[in-house]
């Protein structure tokens, strides 16, 4: 079981990631902005953050930037979930991007190899770097 | 892109700066653009635009470098906001992410209001925003109601972005005729209404700056359009022409017919109005052709107005009489603008006629017909005005008008002038109609008024000829009553021997 902190200033969106998480037999760990996820992160040392780009306070890609930049959090994998293109997030250091609306199975396929790296590659994120 | 001489916004002091709101003729209806760091309200029903022109706004800015925040709680979510823009032209996805920022409130308006001030301020803050966007504020005045906080928020909210150099602008669905129900309207600097209204099956759409500090709007009610460009304004035509007194011109402007002109003491007065009223197929349009194609011989600019037949009939129609339209219109001296006869906006029409008249620099416009125009104000007690509007503004640019009016009956007594404040408007009036004489119809023009000039008070009889165009023949049939079109022979001698197209 993984800690997976979900970020996403849209509740709806963020129960139904955490929701679908959960079922996949994950702990996780909720927050509605960037800094506050920041937060979280430092403190609860999650194992994968799945984030939106724009939120207020701080966007995914500059809580992306901090997290690796951080070296208590740097190891830390993020996948940045966005309905704008990823040119915006490239440069943000993220290990893989989601284009919004996204199809859930793609979103657990791509957290099982993030999470699991050395296992068979079962799906293919849009790797931002 | 903005007037940025007193954009002081960050040193504390209020900023007179404009900026401009990038909507077609919006800036000129407020007066000049909203203030930098105003608190600005749109209000309006359900599908009115209110977040289109916000979103027209908020790209126009960021297009420049301009960075925007657009913050939606409960009306819809910021992806399905994207995906409901994507269609709209000035939607650029290069610039979502990095110059505008879309972000919900939904979670930090549950914390209360001041923790919400404090998320928005620290977002612009660290974005360098300078127009912050609440869409979606009546989700979002339904949480702050509660905590009885819509006005203290909005006061703060907008006094610290303005301390930015950020603009907010408030989106809110209500009712803008019901402003007791909005408290908020009290700390908002401007408030622009944007409304439906339905008249008979068709849908205006109608804006109204109920009020905007520190600037002289446009007053009135003004219609505005929704396409794949978004917001265009129409400033009511009366708000914007200045009433000014013109040089006088003594010159004249001929139709390029030597005898129509002789009949004018040398063709119409330069800068007046003249209604062409008649019969429908007698030859209005035609002498309107004659009209700007002479003109463009004279490199004289013209515009041709047309609602009822299409371009390529009207050039047909000028090839058949040998007029050279085509030669004019390639050669840039005329312009056929044809619009459709249905859903017409007499602001719309105005703001088309007054652009051409100001880019091309037109001297002869041709209007066919007055009807139309009429019944683009879509209400008698704004003909009079719009009319007058129209007439004055043509005479301040010295531009020649010919406007053609379709009398009802082909042959008849009746001369239906008076339903038109044209014909008291207009300084000329001229008459072609069909009348009946012993059996035959008959062409008849006569002048029955030139305000400013001495003419010809005779009736002549005209026909059309193909090659050449309309001709005046002579003086029609002696007869009583040809202009009521069913002419009765004059009792007597003088009577018994006049024949049709003779001089009497």
């Amino acid at each position: 079981m993984a800690t997976i902190l979900v970020v996403d200033d849209e509740q709806p969106l963020r129960d139904l990631l955490a929701d679908v998480l959960e079922l996949d037999g994950h702990r996780v760990i909720v927050a509605g902005n960037g800094r506050e996820a920041l937060a979280i992160a430092r403190r609860d040392r999650p194992d994968l953050v799945v984030s939106d780009v724009m939120m207020p306070l701080l966007n995914g890609v500059r809580l992306c930037q901090q997290l690796k930049a951080d070296p208590s959090t740097a190891s830390v994998p993020v996948i940045l979930m966005s309905s704008v293109g990823r040119r915006f997030v490239n440069g943000s250091g993220a290990d893989a991007f989601v284009k919004k609306p996204f199809d859930l199975d793609e979103v657990e396929a791509i957290v099982r190899r993030l999470l699991h790296p050395d296992s068979r590659p079962d799906a293919v994120g849009n790797e931002p770097r | 892109m903005s007037d940025e001489r007193r954009d002081e916004g960050l040193n504390g002091s209020v900023s007179t700066a404009r900026f401009e709101t990038g909507v077609p003729n919006l800036d000129r209806v407020l007066g000049g653009g909203f203030r930098r760091g105003s608190t600005v309200m749109v209000i309006g029903a359900p599908g009115t635009g209110k977040t289109i022109l916000a979103q027209q706004i908020a790209f126009h800015g960021a297009a420049r470098g301009e960075a925007a925040l657009v913050l939606t709680a409960f009306s819809e979510t910021h992806d399905k906001l994207l995906a409901h823009s994507q269609g709209l032209r000035f939607f650029d996805p290069e610039l979502i992410g990095e110059t505008i920022q879309f972000t919900s409130l939904t979670d930090v308006l549950r914390q209360g209001a001041d923790e919400t001030i404090e998320a928005i301020v620290a977002t612009a803050r660290e974005q360098r925003t300078r127009l912050v966007v609440l869409d979606g504020f009546r989700g979002m005045r339904e949480i702050l109601a509660q905590q009885e906080q819509i006005v203290p928020f909005l006061y703060t909210l907008g006094a610290k972005l303005a301390l930015l150099g950020a603009t907010t602008l408030i989106v809110v669905e209500g009712d803008p005729d019901e402003s007791a129900r909005y408290p908020e309207l009290t700390v908002c600097d401007a408030i622009v209404a944007l409304r439906r209204r339905l008249q008979g099956n068709r849908s205006r759409r109608l804006l109204e700056v109920v009020k905007i500090r520190g600037a002289a709007p446009l007053e009135g009610i003004h219609p505005y359009t929704i396409s794949v460009d978004g917001l265009t304004v129409y400033p009511r035509f009366e708000s914007v022409v200045t009433a000014r007194e013109p040089a006088w011109d003594p010159g004249r402007v001929e139709f390029g017919l030597p005898d129509v002109d002789a009949l004018l003491g040398g063709g119409l007065t330069a800068g007046t109005t003249t209604l062409a009223a008649g019969s429908p197929g007698v030859g209005k349009t035609l002498l309107g052709l004659h009209f700007v194609t002479t003109g463009a011989r004279r490199e004289e600019p013209a515009l041709f107005l047309g609602f009822m037949e299409s371009a390529v009939q009207l050039r047909e129609k000028a090839r058949m009489f040998g007029l050279g339209l085509d030669a004019a219109e390639e050669a840039g001296r005329v312009r056929l603008m044809i619009l459709p006869a249905y859903d017409l906006e007499a602001d719309r029409v105005a703001d088309l006629l007054v652009r051409d008249i100001e880019r091309r620099g037109v001297q002869r416009l041709v209007i066919d017909s007055a009807g139309e125009l009429e019944n683009s104000t879509t209400s008698d007690a704004r003909k009079v005005p719009f009319l007058a509007a129209l007439v004055g503004y043509l005479r301040d640019r010295s531009v020649t008008a010919y406007v053609t009016l379709d009398i009802n009956t082909i042959v008849g007594p009746a001369l239906e002038l008076a339903g038109t404040p044209l014909s008291v408007l207009a300084e000329n009036l001229l008459i072609l109609r069909y009348a009946e004489y012993h059996g035959q119809l008959h062409r008849l023009f006569s002048v029955i008024k030139m305000r400013f000039s001495d003419y010809d008070r005779g009736l002549r009889e005209f026909t059309m000829r193909p090659g050449h165009g309309l001709e005046l023949l002579g003086r029609p049939p002696a007869a009583i009553g040809l202009l009521t079109g069913i002419a009765q022979p004059i009792p007597g001698p003088l009577g018994a021997h006049a024949t049709p197209g003779s001089d009497v």
